[in-house]
């Protein structure tokens, strides 16, 4: 009779290890699992900001392309000529040139402040945007040279789904 | 039966001391790898957007002239800034570029904060020699501007405008 007693303590005090051990693996278990969110979570974050990233250095090498087109660039240098840009505002043999854009601006940040439209159909959803400086021709006393102000050339297109920050 | 009442104690003692010490070295490997990954210095990436701008700054034509009726860019500027020369309206190039490029970096960057994307920028121009003369490499720094607090990632780019021996490197970073 005393030795079942005793088999019975015996039992339910390896039970109470069995428990202690259980519950103790569900606390780590649980602090890992904390832990891996955390971490998974700033990964994830650092995947979207490299793809957006990406993205808006895609964007930006269509722009200089963009740039390069001889209706827009300066003769010397790497510009945009403002006389064209005058010249091309709402010239309506260059549509479809400008299929798939929305709208095309330069817009003037320094010395004053200024927007050009270029061309303008429907509403713009996404606009890409990059530094430029903006170049006219001048002469003075038989001198030629370029005056540029620093601008910013916006192209916005419709239908592109870009992630935000 | 009071030898077996300690005994008990002493053992549970013991496995709290066991779970503490489990806990405590989780927490200090946590913390050792949290330390690591915010203390590593993150290394500027190199970016077309502020490369634009740089390029876009260099070909900008300033209020200054040094040999009318040309004006200067940024660009000669800072070289007419390294040479020590002066505007014909008298004030110093370096004057002359210091207050261009603030005034440009303001403009282009309007909405820069902490709270912003954008919350600083860093724009360093230097001289030189990438040969070395008579055993001697010349360095002089031509400006040194900043705005703003910078707290995580960089963004810059750098454009080298040659000079004498030398080339004048102008290096520009964003914090955001």
């Amino acid at each position: 009779m005393d030795n079942n007693k005793k088999i019975i303590y015996m039992a339910r005090k390896a039970q109470l290890k069995i428990q202690e051990t259980a519950f103790m693996l569900l606390a780590l278990a649980l602090l890992f699992a904390i832990l891996f969110i955390f971490y998974s979570n700033y990964q994830v974050r650092q995947v979207y900001a490299a793809k957006n990233n990406r993205l808006e250095e895609q964007a930006i090498s269509l722009l200089d392309k963009f740039m390069a087109m001889p209706e827009f660039s300066c003769l010397h240098g790497a510009c945009i000529d403002e006389d064209k840009l005058y010249a091309l505002r709402n010239m309506s043999a260059y549509n479809d040139l400008w299929k798939g854009i929305v709208r095309i601006q330069v817009v003037r940040i320094y010395p004053k402040s200024e927007t050009i439209t270029i061309y303008q159909k429907g509403k713009p959803e996404v606009s890409y945007a990059s530094f430029v400086p903006l170049c006219r021709t001048l002469q003075q006393e038989g001198y030629t040279w370029q005056q540029c102000s620093l601008a910013k050339l916006l192209v916005s297109v419709e239908n592109v789904k870009l992630e935000r920050r | 039966m009071n030898k077996v009442g300690s005994l008990k104690n002493k053992k549970s003692q013991e496995e709290i001391v066991g779970f503490v010490v489990v806990i405590v070295l989780i927490a200090v490997i946590a913390l050792v790898f949290l330390g690591l990954s915010l203390t590593k210095k993150q290394e500027p990436i190199e970016s077309r957007q502020v490369s634009n701008l740089l390029g876009a700054m260099l070909q900008y034509t300033t209020d200054c002239s040094v040999y009318k009726p040309a004006y200067e860019t940024f660009r000669d500027l800072a070289k007419s800034c390294y040479e020590g020369m002066q505007c014909s309206s008298g004030i110093p190039a370096c004057q002359g570029l210091k207050e261009t490029a603030e005034k440009m970096l303001n403009a282009a960057m309007p909405n820069m904060g902490i709270d912003r994307p954008v919350s600083a920028y860093h724009l360093n121009i230097s001289y030189s020699t990438t040969q070395s003369t008579f055993g001697m490499k010349q360095q002089a720094d031509i400006l040194a501007l900043s705005k703003g607090k910078c707290s995580g990632n960089t963004l810059s780019a750098k454009e080298l405008v040659p000079l004498d021996a030398g080339d004048i490197e102008i290096v520009l970073k964003f914090c955001y």
